[in-house]
């Protein structure tokens, strides 16, 4: 039997503790210890790359270190869904979600693991479109050429897709719909990243790569590879020579591009979502940011909260209709 | 192009007090990296990325590169003394670096795999100065179908890899294939034998396989013999010039084959390894010797795994490639830096590329220096009584296993792993095909994948393709080389020792 008095003290000790850590807790300004960025991707990849910007401007603003933390594997589904299912909504887990774990997931699966519900989004911060990119000394000067040789010999046509429903499908499928080719009589080759598709693409192995900017950049100004378009509403200021596939006459409307947002576990405070939203409106306004931007040819593209969300549940829709008329969507 | 002046530059900048300061930091981080099993240069790398903020680009790129070569250097110290791989690329060099130990040739095997490291780490860098981007152009006519040969060329490793018993090391191998299907499928993105676990949609990873399967079941095996120090003694710290003399032809075959096959993005680094081992003993006068402490058996890994790791900035300098995840970290580096990869970046920022060229010949140098005198360090290791040396092992190779994915279902996996490769050892179940099926199998699935994406479904793309052809037939030789030499060794070795062959 505990003696009254030490259980006296001990409650006593334990209310005094409770007091003091709440007051602590109500007081405290957020963020008052490290933020996790949960990258579910390698490092030195382009969704890694936006998190350290961020956690770089962020971490200096906000005199807190943002811990950029890698979690790759299984197409970044379980890496997302630790951060956003896994992980206390308190706003100390953020996580920089692209369109191949939200909207095109859940355009393609009817029961997605993840889902846009399980997401609060502060803002999109990238939006990186795609370009049709050929070999350097391939004999199609325009993409409308190209365009009118693949429809003429479609079985000719070897085209490299990362991952078998990528963003290289949906674009291909979109393209290829819209000239009149069927695409199961193409020859896709899947490879597992861009960087592999670019080296078969240099090497001579496949005839077209459709990836994003920066995916192409490095093969592009090695000059074994050219750009004969890009699926953008308008021309790229880093790409001023290249038209865009609708200037082609070739491709109408944009309904796939690589962007990156920062959200939060669904049940996260909205005060807390609210602060990161106004300080992503003024980050990508700041100089140096956009100077560190431009380095990594990375297309500073912002939207609020709300209009994020809007964007990415249009998305939704596109890649639903585009993965039922494929075929993939299960 | 005045090559020669250029890399005068280099040196000049690469000599600086900090980037002297960087590459032995590196180096010497890396080393110890390689050391400890499961910690490999990718997490050493993606912990220290964040420097890349503060550092400039040379400094930083010396410093992570460092780390990148470091750790070849660092695996093989606990793969001889402890038969502990430090890393993936170290496992051939347990079969008879152990057995070296054991018979108080460890310094020697050490000098060995330090010199050899040298020589073909030296022999890449010169390569790189004079011929990377011709040669990274040559690497891009490697396409699938070119892959697929070369690694079906891999697989006949097997083989010789399985010891006494051929249906062993059929079935790991088999057993090792399997493991690697668990995860998403290639071409589908259906998830494969993950038996309703989530968690195993990202499949079974490498390192803590590798951590678990011979880092986790040496500790339990070692627990269990009641080893309470490791007995032999180190004599010969150096290496006499008769073994020496031994070891150079493995050494320059080693790096030969290592610097080749290292030039290929599509060539996973584990099985250049293999490949030097295997070649080694196919061209042994006596391929018995092998698994009993040949030094062949350790200097042409070890050459192979450092010639890789120097051929691999080839195609990451020169088109941006990356060849493993060190080197996309690598890339990463560069990127964040704003410096492309390709010719350009030799012509736009010369003096960057030329400087850090310069620091790998340096680091180079610097590990030679390190590892050398280091040895009789490494072997103070070895008196740690294994009480304490066999946890303290057990702990680094779980946080080694965590740090590769962040992941606590690698835990898991490196202590199953464990358990499983304990029971295998001790019934004499040979590990090693397992592990190199493991790492061939999505390679060979991919390549045979692609290649039949691109021929429409044709078969015949490996015949209508001269070095995809050229490769399938060497693999179907090499296998029977292969299966003849087993025959005769297993027939040599019981009438030397009227008893079977173990590996």
């Amino acid at each position: 039997m505990i003696p009254f008095r030490i259980v006296r003290s001990s409650v006593g000790l334990l209310c005094a503790l409770s007091l003091v850590l709440s007051a602590g807790a109500a007081r405290a300004d957020y963020p008052d210890r490290p933020i996790e960025i949960v990258v579910p991707f390698v490092a030195g990849g382009g969704t890694d790359l936006v998190a350290r910007l961020v956690a770089d401007y962020m971490g200096k603003k906000w005199t807190q270190p943002m811990l950029v933390v890698n979690k790759p594997g299984g197409g970044g589904v379980p890496g997302a869904r630790s951060a956003l299912k896994e992980s206390r909504p308190d706003g100390y887990t953020m996580l920089i979600d692209i369109h191949t774990i939200s909207s095109m997931l859940v355009g393609a699966q009817k029961t997605p693991p993840l889902t846009i519900a399980d997401r609060k989004y502060a803002g999109r911060i990238v939006r990186d479109p795609m370009v049709f990119a050929v070999k350097a000394d391939a004999p199609w000067k325009t993409f409308k050429e190209f365009s009118e040789w693949v429809k003429g010999h479609p079985a000719e046509l070897v085209w490299a897709s990362t991952g078998p429903a990528g963003p290289s499908r949906y674009t291909a499928f979109d393209w290829m719909t819209q000239i009149g080719v069927d695409p199961t009589k193409t020859r896709m080759v899947i490879t597992p990243g861009a960087a592999d598709a670019m080296a078969k693409l240099a090497g001579g192995h496949v005839v077209l790569a459709i990836h994003s900017v920066a995916e192409v950049q490095t093969m592009r100004d090695a000059g074994k590879i050219k750009v004969l378009a890009v699926l953008s509403p308008s021309r790229l200021k880093g790409l001023p020579d290249v038209p865009t596939a609708e200037e082609e006459g070739v491709v109408k409307g944009v309904r796939v591009q690589w962007w990156a947002a920062a959200a939060f576990p669904a049940a996260t405070p909205d005060p807390i979502v609210k602060k990161w939203e106004a300080a992503l409106s003024e980050m990508t306004k700041d100089p140096q940011f956009l100077a560190s931007a431009q380095r990594l040819n990375m297309n500073i593209d912002y939207l609020n909260a709300a209009d994020t969300r809007a964007f990415v549940d249009k998305e939704v829709a596109g890649y639903t209709e585009m993965a039922t008329a494929i075929g993939i969507r299960r | 192009m005045d090559v020669l002046g250029h890399l005068a530059g280099g040196f000049a900048a690469a000599l600086t007090p900090t980037n002297l300061l960087m590459a032995f930091v590196g180096s010497l981080l890396g080393t110890l990296v390689g050391v400890l099993p499961g910690l490999g240069p990718t997490a050493a790398i993606a912990i220290l990325f964040p420097l890349t903020s503060v550092l400039n680009p040379a400094a930083a790129i010396i410093m992570l590169s460092g780390i990148y070569y470091g750790a070849m250097y660092g695996g093989s110290t606990t793969a001889i003394l402890l038969n502990i791989p430090g890393e993936v690329a170290s496992v051939p060099t347990c079969l008879d670096g152990y057995p070296m130990a054991q018979q108080g040739r460890g310094g020697v095997a050490l000098g060995i795999a330090a010199i050899g490291s040298f020589v073909a780490g030296t022999f890449g860098v010169l390569v790189l100065t004079f011929f990377a981007p011709a040669l990274a152009d040559q690497a891009l006519r490697f396409g699938p179908p070119e892959y697929f040969g070369l690694m079906l060329l891999a697989f006949t490793v097997v083989v010789s890899l399985s010891g006494a018993s051929l249906a062993r090391g059929l079935a790991m191998a088999m057993a090792g294939y399997l493991l690697a299907l668990i995860g998403l499928g290639p071409a589908t993105a259906e998830p494969r034998f993950i038996f309703g676990f989530q968690p195993l949609m990202s499949g079974v990873d490498l390192i803590p396989l590798v951590v678990g399967l011979f880092a986790v079941s040496e500790v339990f095996l070692g627990l269990e013999e009641a080893r309470v120090a490791i007995a032999q003694k180190i004599h010969d710290v150096f290496p006499r010039w008769a073994d020496l003399k031994e070891a150079m032809p493995a050494i320059l075959r080693g790096t030969g084959i290592g610097f080749i096959l290292g030039l290929l993005p599509g060539c996973a680094p584990g099985v250049t390894v293999f490949l030097a081992y295997d070649a080694e003993k196919k061209l042994a006068r006596r391929p018995e010797r092998f698994g009993r402490g040949a030094i062949e058996g350790v200097a042409a890994p070890e050459s192979a795994n450092n010639a890789t790791s120097s051929a691999g900035f080839i195609p990451l300098l020169a088109l941006g490639i990356p060849a493993s995840a060190p080197l996309a970290l690598l890339l990463g580096g560069l990127t964040v830096y704003g410096l492309q990869p390709g010719p350009l970046l030799f012509q736009k920022n010369p003096q960057f590329v030329w400087t850090i060229i310069a620091s790998l010949y340096i680091g180079n140098v610097i590990l030679l220096i390190l590892n050398l005198p280091l040895v009789g360090m490494w072997v103070w290791l070895t008196r740690v009584p294994f009480g304490i040396l066999g946890p303290a092992i057990l702990l680094l190779s779980f946080v080694g296993a965590y740090s590769v994915r962040n992941s606590m279902l690698d835990v898991a996996v490196s202590l199953v792993f464990g358990f499983l490769g304990y029971w295998l050892r001790k019934y004499q179940w040979p590990l090693a095909p397992l592990l190199l099926a493991f790492i061939l199998g999505p390679l060979l699935e991919n390549n045979l994948i692609q290649s039949l994406s691109m021929s429409g479904g044709s078969p015949l793309i490996f015949v209508h393709r001269g070095l995809s052809l050229a490769l399938i037939v060497g693999a179907v030789v090499l296998l029977a080389t292969s299966l003849i030499i087993v025959r005769y060794t297993s027939r040599r070795v019981r009438e030397a020792t009227a008893e079977e062959m173990a590996l």
